[in-house]
Order: structure tokens, then C-alpha cells, then sequence
């Protein structure tokens, strides 16, 4: 009898164990059930946007995830209308979003309304895109050491130094080199990459910040000259440029574009689409098609490492926009 | 030139080949398409279609994307002419005169002319593309901040001339545009003005839900407001091409709008739709009936469409021969050949000459099918004009409304066509002209950007305005521009007396 009632509570309890991995292991393995949607909150034929596309021709090539994936681009705002968009959906991994710099920025600058750890998660880092400080042929510059005395014989103002937008990677790189090169360079800001570079060849500017696959056929066919990267390492595809570091100055300059979500997405779809994003980048289609040709470098950060990144950054974004008198948030 | 020749007829060996040619056509088909529909425009086009390339051949792909591309600037003009509504924004300046010609019954050859004159500007573009690439990104490179200052402040000045009948109402349309120009992250230092907390303000207003409201909402309002009854459109509709006449008007508007336009275009940071503006107000200018110019002169459509097509070629000047984007379209185009593989730069027309000549001589072709496709649809587009107002009303909204949600997928872009529908509809009603409002809204964000981008160059020196040549010599035009009528008038009166001249 007494053996009989330990094999019911056995029995129960097993079933019970049964239903809940029943439950709980088809409905995980089971995502995604509908499609999913990446939301790009640029407009078509931007870097993210690209990146967003090839990922999708990656997945649907390998057959990785079983569901339509879409990308979907709501622009506008600087990125913040389509994140707003992303992060107000329902938070079940069916509507992914692009996160980057802009994320902690844009909250910094006061433009959004989000905490930029509370309403997003951060899935994976794909890729990284290093910047290269560059002068024209003409310029009398050849190393970063003289481009930097010479701005220093200018006094106040120094030397003009070409970038993209205002507040971003490329103002930030031109603060932190000024600061550890005690010198003063001014920035100058531009819409593109491409109005960068023309100003920068018809010697409008001094230098310019600029990545890699901005200005590649420029320094192969000699018409510019990287005096050095910030980035930690020098780049396989340009081995004599050295880095910032290796001269003295602790100048790191790195974009990003990752996936990622809005915040408290459950565990699984986080550790799912890791799992198929890291799938993704170890193709060749990726590694071959995508990031050599682009000379962008794979970026792979996910989880509390990728987290501690993004919070670092926002810090070091905090103290730049507040030397500026850009911070609006407290 | 020899050499040139020798390229070019390797360039044709590789456009004629018939897997080009279909690829050509494609893209010439998709562009024309897209054009006509407002919003979607080449950018989001070949962006979208960028990664069906990959496993093509990179020469053919590059034909079909650059096909997109000015095959779009043919197809822009359609719904300007027929319903107000511009599909791209390169195309808006063809409102003015077009759509007053499809009124007066002359849609056919507005149309006509938006066509032909698109080809012969766009094989005028291929020409110079060939011939004056390498010289003219010279120039290109010389234009600085401060030139640019000084190129958009003479453009501004022209605005005078898209005024109407009262200076000081065009001037006060025009002064709102600048004005909505100044909304969105300062250029400089990244405030915010007058965004209210709105993040879709932060990148200042979209262009081309504000020029679809101004123009194609208010008219619809304009028109309702009248009897449904009466017709937009005359019925009787005269000729499906271009008359004697209309010829004779064009026959030196359609080249020196084309070499101005492609200019411009060579300029990266000016782009399509300033050339077609700025071909617009020199033809006004050189005309010997400016007051006609907006009431349904051919001329007012030929200029600013062969303009917008030769950009597009001028365009591809800086993309080929310094590997640097000239355009929103190009900048894309440039990423499709690193993705191909190649190395877009100066040593391009060396390393990739046959697909550098393969696509100068594919525009050539495309241009031709493009008048093909082009010319016969004219006869079915002026029919649309017979459908009653009751039921083309509705579908003009239809469109408006698809389109300006389609470029972005923001709902705030319908609430800004609404807004400037109605401030359309009242501006027009008390006589006010709308087109400064755009001119205002397009120039003044580049005109305090330059402004700002060559004191920050000079250190806040001004002379660098004076200092280089270029730059004086805009301003200097500038100066005439502004001097001449007074000196016109005072010379007069010194001539008649001064009482005359008042009379």
C-alpha cells in the first residue's frame, strides 16, 4: 500500500515534470513560430541597412531560422523614430532592432526618451569599423607625430580635421586625440563620407577621420595617406599604418552595428538568435562576401561582456558631449 | 580621342552583349516605374534590390542599377504634369509649368518634352561624362565650403524670380521656407530647434512630404472647394507631342540646361533636385517672357527635366573617377562594388575600364530604351485625364498619401503632408506662391551649413569669401544680380524723368 502510494507520487510527479518540459521545451524550441521583423530605423543603402540585408541573405541561404525574417527600415530622427518604434512593440523577440552608438547618444543629446540599458537588449555585436586618420597626397604631413607638431605651431585652433555628423564616432575620435596629443585640432563636421573625402582631396581640410572602406581605393592609388588607426591592433589589410596606441596616444575609435532588442526580452530568444547569428558570421558567404570585401572587421560581443561595452562607451560619451556643452541629460 | 573611341567601342561590346542588354532594360523598366511613383525613389530601389546582384556578373549589375537611376528621372515628371503630385524630388520644379499645361489640354506634349528632352539631356550627360570626366572633378575638388556659401547664396537670390505677381508675398513665402529649413539638429553643434520634443523632427523636415502637400494636397483641397462639377482638365486634348513651336521654345533651352545640370550634378553636395531648380530660374531668367513661367510654358518643363537628368550622369563623375559619391543613389552604388568585389577609386577606369566603358556606353543604350518605353505610354497617361474630378480627386489623395508613407514608413511624414496641404490651400487662396516655400526649405539648411562649415575653416575670418577666387566670383554675380534692376531703374529715370518712370 505505502509502496504503492510512493509510486503514485512518483508517477505524478514525473507526469508533472513531463507536462512541464512539454510546455516548456517545444514552446522554446518552437521559436520563432511567426515572422520575425528587424527593424532598421535608417533610411535604405546605409551601412546598418546593408548589414541588416546581408544577414537576412545569410539566413536565408543556410536556412537558419526556420521563419520569414524581414527587414523593415523605419527612418528619420537620427535612428531614434524606428528604435522608439522597435521597443514599444510587444518585448517576445518578434521585432528586433539595429542598436549602435546612437543608442547611448541619442539619449545623452536629449533627443530621446529611453534608458539605453532598460529598454534594449543587447544581442550580438556583428561587426566593427575602425577609424583611419588620413591627409591628402599634397600634404606636407607623413607621420602622425608632424601632423601633430605642426598643429601645435599653429596655436589656437591648430589644424582643421574633417568628419562625419556632429556628436558621433568621428567628433569623439578628434576630442580624445586632443586630449592625449595636447593640441588642439578643429573638427569639422560633414553630412557624408563622401563630402569628407572631396573636401579632404581638394585640400579643404588638413585631415580627415574616415574607415577603411571610405577611403581604400584612395590609399591604394596613392591619392591619400593614413598616418595611423585607432584601433587596437594595426589592420591586416593595412599593416604599415601603425595604431594610435603604439605612438603614444591612447586613441580608440571604433563604430559598431549589432542586434539587438528591446530590453527584458525573454533569455531564449536571446540565446536563439545568438546562436544563429553566430552561425551566420562563421560563412563564408559573411566572413568572404561581406566583411573582407566591405574591410569591415568582425565584431563578435555578446552577453554581459557586449553589455559592459555599450555602458562603457556611454561614460566616455558622457564626458565628451559635457566638455562640448552638448549633455542635456543630468 | 582616338582612345576615347577605342574605349567606347569596347564599352559597346560589352552593353550590346543581349544579358546586358535585358539587364539594361530591367533596370531602365524598374527606374521608370519607381520614378512614377511618388516617394519610393532610386535610393530605397537599389538598396532593396542590392543584394539580388551578388551572384550576378558586376558589370551587368552595375548597368541595371544605374539604369534605376536616371531611369527614375524620366519617370519623376508623370505625376508632376498630370496631378501636381511630384514623384521625386528632383521633379518638383516640373509642377509649376507641367501640370498647368495638362490643364490647359497639353498634357500630351508636356510629357512629350519631359521625355525627349530627358533623353537628350541624358545622352548630352554621357557625352560630357566621357569626355570631361578627369578635367571636371578638378573643379569639383576646388569647391569648398565657402564656394559652396557662395554657389547657394546666388541660388537664392534667383528666388526673386519664382516671386509671381506680388514681391513682397513671394518673399514672405520664401523667408517661411528658410525658416522651416532652420527645424531639426543644429549642423554644427547637434541642438535641437524647434523639434517640440518630437524625435521625427530631429532630422529637420522631410522634403518631400511638405512638397506633396503644397502642392498636390492643396490643389485637391483648392479643387474640391470649387464646384465637383467643373473639370480640372480641358477636354479637348491637342496633340500627344510637342508642336513646331514647342520646339523652336526648347531648341537652346534643352542644351544649356543639360550642360548646367550636369554640372551641378558633378558637385557632390548639390545634387539633382538644386540643378533642376537652378535650370528653372536661369530660364526664366534668359527668357524673353519671364511672367509666363508658371502659367504652362514648355520651356518651364524641358529645363528643369533635362536638368535632373544630366545630374544623374554628372553624378557618376566623382563615383567613377575618384571613387567618392556624388548623390544619395551613387553613395549606394559605390557600396554595391565593394560588395562585387571591386575597388571603386581613381585607379577604377585603369583596373575595371570595361566595366567603367561598358556602363558609360549601357547609358547610352538605356537612354534609347527609355524614349521607347517612354513615349508610347504618353497616349495612355492623357487618357487618365478623362476620368471625372469625383473619382480622380480621391486617387490623387490615394497617392499622395501611399507615397509619402512608403518612403519612410513614419506616420508623422502623412501628418506633415496634411499640415502643408492645408497651408497650401490657404497661401494659394490669398494669393500667395508656394514654390519659394520649397526653394526656402532646400537651400537654407546647405546655405547656413556651408555658411557655417567655411567660418569654421577660417576661424571665423570672413575674408575667405574674398580670398578665393571662386568664392569672389560668385559673390561678385551675387552683387550684380542684386545691383542690376536698381541701376536698370535709375538709369531709366535719369533717361525719361522722373515723373514717367513713376507712371
Amino acid at each position: 500500500m505505502r509502496a504503492s502510494r510512493r509510486t503514485a507520487q512518483w508517477t505524478s510527479l514525473i507526469v508533472v515534470a513531463l507536462a512541464l518540459a512539454a510546455a516548456a521545451g517545444p514552446a522554446a524550441a518552437q521559436y520563432p513560430t511567426r515572422p520575425v521583423e528587424l527593424v532598421v530605423p535608417y533610411a535604405p543603402g546605409g551601412g546598418t541597412d546593408i548589414m541588416y540585408r546581408q544577414i537576412v541573405k545569410v539566413i536565408e541561404q543556410e536556412k537558419l531560422v526556420p521563419v520569414p525574417v524581414t527587414v523593415v527600415n523605419r527612418s528619420g530622427g537620427s535612428g531614434v523614430v524606428g528604435k522608439s518604434y522597435a521597443i514599444n512593440k510587444p518585448r517576445d523577440g518578434y521585432t528586433l532592432v539595429a542598436v549602435d552608438q546612437g543608442n547611448g547618444q541619442q539619449e545623452l543629446l536629449g533627443n530621446a526618451t529611453w534608458n539605453f540599458r532598460k529598454d534594449f537588449t543587447y544581442i550580438a555585436r556583428m561587426v566593427t569599423d575602425v577609424n583611419l586618420l588620413i591627409v591628402r597626397k599634397e600634404s606636407p604631413y607623413r607621420t602622425l607625430e608632424e601632423f601633430l607638431a605642426a598643429a601645435r605651431g599653429k596655436g589656437k585652433g591648430g589644424l582643421t580635421v574633417a568628419g562625419t555628423g556632429t556628436g558621433g564616432v568621428d567628433q569623439i575620435a578628434n576630442i580624445s586625440l586632443t586630449r592625449t596629443g595636447k593640441v588642439d585640432l578643429t573638427y569639422v563636421p560633414f553630412k557624408s563620407g563622401g563630402e569628407v573625402m572631396t573636401n579632404l582631396l581638394g585640400g579643404h581640410t588638413d585631415a580627415a577621420w574616415a574607415n577603411p572602406n571610405e577611403c581604400i581605393g584612395q590609399l591604394e592609388a596613392g591619392q591619400v595617406r593614413a598616418l595611423a588607426v585607432a584601433a587596437e591592433q594595426r589592420l591586416k589589410l593595412l599593416s604599415s599604418v601603425p595604431t594610435m596606441r603604439e605612438l603614444g596616444f591612447d586613441v580608440i575609435s571604433t563604430q559598431w552595428r549589432a542586434v539587438g532588442a528591446g530590453g527584458n526580452v525573454p533569455k531564449s530568444v536571446v540565446d536563439y538568435w545568438v546562436g544563429v547569428l553566430d552561425k551566420a558570421r562563421k560563412t563564408d558567404e559573411w566572413r568572404k562576401g561581406y566583411l573582407q570585401k566591405s574591410v569591415l572587421e568582425d565584431g563578435w560581443l555578446t552577453g554581459d561582456a557586449f553589455l559592459k561595452f555599450v555602458t562603457e562607451e556611454y561614460e566616455n560619451s558622457k564626458t565628451v558631449f559635457a566638455e562640448l556643452g552638448m549633455l542635456k541629460k543630468k | 580621342m582616338t582612345e576615347i573611341l577605342q574605349n567606347l567601342g569596347m564599352g559597346f561590346a560589352v552593353a550590346l552583349a543581349p544579358v546586358n542588354l535585358l539587364y539594361c532594360f530591367v533596370g531602365v523598366f524598374v527606374g521608370t516605374l519607381i520614378g512614377v511613383l511618388p516617394g519610393i525613389g532610386p535610393v530605397t530601389t537599389v538598396a532593396i534590390l542590392l543584394p539580388l546582384t551578388f551572384g550576378m556578373n558586376p558589370t551587368s549589375a552595375l548597368i541595371m542599377l544605374a539604369g534605376i537611376y536616371y531611369g527614375s528621372q524620366y519617370g519623376g515628371s508623370t505625376t508632376a504634369i498630370l496631378i501636381n503630385t511630384p514623384g521625386e524630388s528632383a521633379s518638383v520644379m516640373t509642377c509649376l509649368d507641367g501640370y498647368q499645361m495638362a490643364r490647359q489640354g497639353r498634357a500630351g506634349p508636356a510629357l512629350g518634352m519631359a521625355a525627349i528632352g530627358s533623353f537628350v539631356a541624358g545622352t548630352i550627360g554621357v557625352v560630357l561624362l566621357m569626355l570631361l570626366a578627369r578635367p571636371l572633378v578638378t573643379v569639383a575638388l576646388s569647391f569648398g565650403p565657402a564656394e559652396y556659401f557662395a554657389l547657394m547664396l546666388l541660388a537664392l537670390c534667383t528666388l526673386g524670380g519664382l516671386v509671381g505677381e506680388s514681391v513682397a508675398k513671394g518673399l514672405l513665402t520664401g523667408a517661411f521656407g528658410l525658416l522651416l529649413g532652420t527645424i531639426g539638429s543644429d549642423p554644427m553643434t547637434g541642438a535641437a530647434r524647434f523639434t517640440f520634443g518630437i524625435p521625427s523632427l530631429l532630422d529637420g523636415l522631410e522634403f518631400l512630404p511638405v512638397a506633396i502637400g503644397l502642392f498636390a494636397v492643396a490643389e485637391v483641397l483648392t479643387t474640391a472647394e470649387r464646384s465637383v462639377s467643373r473639370q480640372i482638365y480641358e477636354t479637348r486634348i491637342t496633340g500627344l507631342l510637342p508642336t513646331r513651336e514647342d520646339w523652336r521654345a526648347c531648341r537652346f533651352t534643352l542644351p544649356r540646361a543639360s550642360v548646367l545640370g550636369f554640372v551641378v550634378g558633378v558637385l557632390p553636395g548639390a545634387g539633382s533636385t538644386l540643378a533642376s531648380i537652378l535650370a528653372y530660374l536661369a530660364e526664366k531668367r534668359v527668357s524673353r517672357y519671364p511672367e509666363r513661367f508658371g502659367t504652362g510654358v514648355i520651356e518651364g518643363v524641358a529645363a528643369p527635366e533635362a536638368a535632373n537628368n544630366a545630374a544623374s550622369a554628372g553624378a557618376m563623375v566623382p563615383l567613377l573617377t575618384l571613387g567618392v559619391p556624388g548623390s544619395g543613389t551613387t553613395a549606394v552604388m559605390l557600396g554595391a562594388l565593394m560588395l562585387w568585389g571591386l575597388r571603386p577609386g581613381p585607379l577604377l577606369f585603369e583596373k575595371n575600364a570595361d566595366l567603367v566603358w561598358g556602363l558609360i556606353a549601357s547609358m547610352y543604350v538605356g537612354n534609347v530604351l527609355l524614349l521607347i518605353l517612354n513615349l508610347p505610354l504618353i497616349g495612355l497617361w492623357v487618357k487618365l485625364l478623362r476620368v471625372p474630378t469625383h473619382v480622380l480627386l480621391p486617387f490623387i489623395l490615394l497617392f499622395a498619401f501611399t507615397g509619402t508613407y512608403a518612403a519612410s514608413n513614419n506616420v508623422f511624414d502623412l501628418y506633415v503632408m496634411v499640415a502643408f496641404g492645408i497651408v497650401g490651400w490657404v497661401l494659394q487662396r490669398y494669393g500667395f506662391p508656394v514654390a519659394p516655400i520649397v526653394l526656402g526649405l532646400i537651400l537654407g539648411p546647405m546655405l547656413e551649413t556651408h555658411l557655417r562649415r567655411a567660418l569654421i575653416l577660417s576661424r571665423g575670418d570672413w575674408m575667405i569669401f574674398l580670398e578665393r577666387p571662386i568664392t569672389a566670383a560668385l559673390l561678385g554675380a551675387v552683387l550684380v544680380y542684386l545691383a542690376l534692376p536698381a541701376v536698370a531703374w535709375a538709369w531709366r529715370r535719369a533717361a525719361t524723368g522722373p515723373r514717367q518712370a513713376d507712371a
